[in-house]
C-alpha cells in the first residue's frame, strides 16, 4: 500500500472516532475531484457544488461501512455518482432539459462569434466540453467521465456501473461516435478548429 | 480466421484509441483504413473528440467548498450530540430495558382487551370499564415516560444505576398487572 493510502486510511480511522480535522483533510484531499465529477455529470456550477456537499455529507455519515481494502477515492466517487444520478433523474422528473436553452458559455462559441485567442479559447474548452457532455445519456457521460477525468480502465468502470468491460466499450464507442458528430455540425465549429489544434497521439 | 482477425473495424478502432491495440492489428487497421475512406473519416472523428476529452482541465472546487462542508459536518455532529450524549452501549441498554418493559405491557393491553370484550353487553358496565382501563393505561404510560426520563438523566451520573432502574421497568408493570388481575371479573 502507498504511503499516500496509509495516510488516508488513517484519516478515515480518525474520522470514524469522530476526529473532524481527520475529516477535513479527507475533504481538502478530494474536494476537486469530487467537485469535478458533478461538474461533469450535473452542467451546472452551482449544483455540482451542492451536490459535492452532499457527498462528503454521506461520506461522513457512512464511513463506517467503507471498506478499507478498497480504494478511497473510488469510493468516495461512486458515492457521487449516485447522488449525481438521482439529482438527474429528479430533474428530469421535473421535466427541465438542458437540451432546451444552450448555456450561455455554448452560445458563446457559437460560430457565429468572432474566432477568440487561442489562449481564451483554452479557457472556454471546458465549458464547451460541458455543454457536448450534456448532450450524452447520463450512462454514456458517466463512463466518458470516468475514462478521460479518472483514467478508469474498462474493467474498472464495469466494475463501478455494474455492467461488462464490452457494454463499456460500446457505450463509449457511441458516446465519442456522438460527440464526434456534434463536434461536425456547425454549431460547434469554433470548438470543432480548436480540436484540430490539439495534438492526435501517434 | 483467427478471432482477432474477425474484430470489427469498430473495436479496433476503439482500442486504438485507448492505446490498447497490438502492434500487429494496429497495422490491419491501417491497412483497412487506406482502403475504406468512410472508415477512416469515423477513426478521424474519433481521435479529435479523443483529443478534446484528454485536453478538458479538471474543474477546481470553489475556495468556500470545503469550510462549507466541514461547518454542516459540524453542525451535524453538534445535533447529534445534542440528541443524546449517552455513550452507544448505554444507549443500547436503555432500548433494550425499553423493549423489556413493552413486552411486559402486553399481558396488561391482552386484559384490559378482556375485560372490555366481557362488559361489551352492559352500556353501564362497558362505560365504567373504559373509564377504569384508560386510566390504568394513562397511569402505566406516564410512569414509564417519567422513568425513562429519570433514567436517562441518572445514566449520564450514574450509568449502572440507571440500567438497573430500567431493568426493575417489567417488574413494576408485573405488579400492576397481578393488582388488576385482583380486580373482580365481571359480565
Amino acid at each position: 500500500m502507498a504511503e499516500q493510502d496509509r495516510v488516508i486510511i488513517d484519516w478515515v480511522h480518525c474520522a470514524r472516532r469522530g476526529d473532524q480535522d481527520a475529516f477535513a483533510e479527507l475533504v481538502y484531499l478530494f474536494q476537486d475531484p469530487v467537485f469535478n465529477f458533478c461538474y461533469r455529470m450535473l452542467g451546472e456550477s452551482g449544483e455540482a457544488e451542492d451536490a459535492a456537499q452532499e457527498t462528503f455529507l454521506r461520506v461522513h455519515k457512512n464511513l463506517h461501512r467503507y471498506d478499507t481494502a478498497r480504494p478511497f477515492k473510488t469510493w468516495l466517487l461512486s458515492i457521487a455518482s449516485n447522488h449525481c444520478i438521482d439529482r438527474l433523474r429528479k430533474r428530469r422528473m421535473h421535466l427541465v432539459s438542458l437540451d432546451d436553452e444552450p448555456t450561455a458559455a455554448a452560445l458563446a462559441l457559437r460560430s457565429s462569434d468572432p474566432s477568440p485567442e487561442q489562449a481564451a479559447l483554452r479557457g472556454e474548452l471546458r465549458d464547451a466540453v460541458q455543454e457536448l457532455l450534456q448532450q450524452l445519456d447520463e450512462h454514456y457521460r458517466l463512463a466518458v467521465i470516468y475514462r478521460y477525468w479518472y483514467g478508469y480502465s474498462y474493467a474498472e468502470i464495469a466494475r463501478e456501473m455494474s455492467t461488462t468491460e464490452s457494454a463499456i466499450k460500446s457505450r463509449l464507442h457511441r458516446a465519442r461516435k456522438r460527440l464526434g458528430e456534434l463536434l461536425e455540425s456547425a454549431d460547434y465549429d469554433n470548438l470543432s478548429r480548436l480540436a484540430d489544434t490539439l495534438p492526435k497521439g501517434n | 480466421m483467427s478471432d482477432e482477425q474477425r474484430l470489427p473495424q469498430q473495436d479496433m478502432m476503439q482500442e486504438s484509441i485507448d492505446g490498447q491495440l497490438s502492434e500487429e492489428m494496429a497495422k490491419k487497421l491501417v491497412e483497412v483504413l487506406e482502403v475504406d475512406g468512410a472508415a477512416a473519416q469515423e477513426y478521424g472523428r474519433l481521435r479529435r473528440i479523443d483529443a478534446l476529452l484528454k485536453q478538458a482541465p479538471h474543474q477546481r472546487a470553489p475556495a468556500r467548498l470545503a469550510a462549507t462542508i466541514m461547518a454542516r459536518v459540524a453542525e451535524r455532529m453538534q445535533a447529534e450530540t445534542e440528541n443524546s450524549d449517552l455513550s452507544p452501549e448505554m444507549q443500547r441498554v436503555m432500548m433494550l430495558s425499553l423493549s423489556a418493559a413493552m413486552m411486559a405491557m402486553m399481558p396488561m393491553m391482552e386484559a384490559a382487551s378482556w375485560l372490555v370484550l366481557n362488559a361489551r353487553r352492559d352500556p353501564e358496565l362497558l362505560s365504567d370499564v373504559m373509564i377504569e382501563t384508560i386510566g390504568w393505561m394513562s397511569l402505566v404510560t406516564n410512569a414509564l415516560i417519567q422513568l425513562l426520563d429519570d433514567a436517562e438523566n441518572l445514566a449520564r451520573s450514574e450509568p449502572e444505576v440507571a440500567a438497573a432502574t430500567l431493568a426493575l421497568t417489567p417488574y413494576m408493570l408485573s405488579t400492576v398487572l397481578d393488582y388488576l388481575g385482583e380486580v373482580p371479573a365481571t359480565g
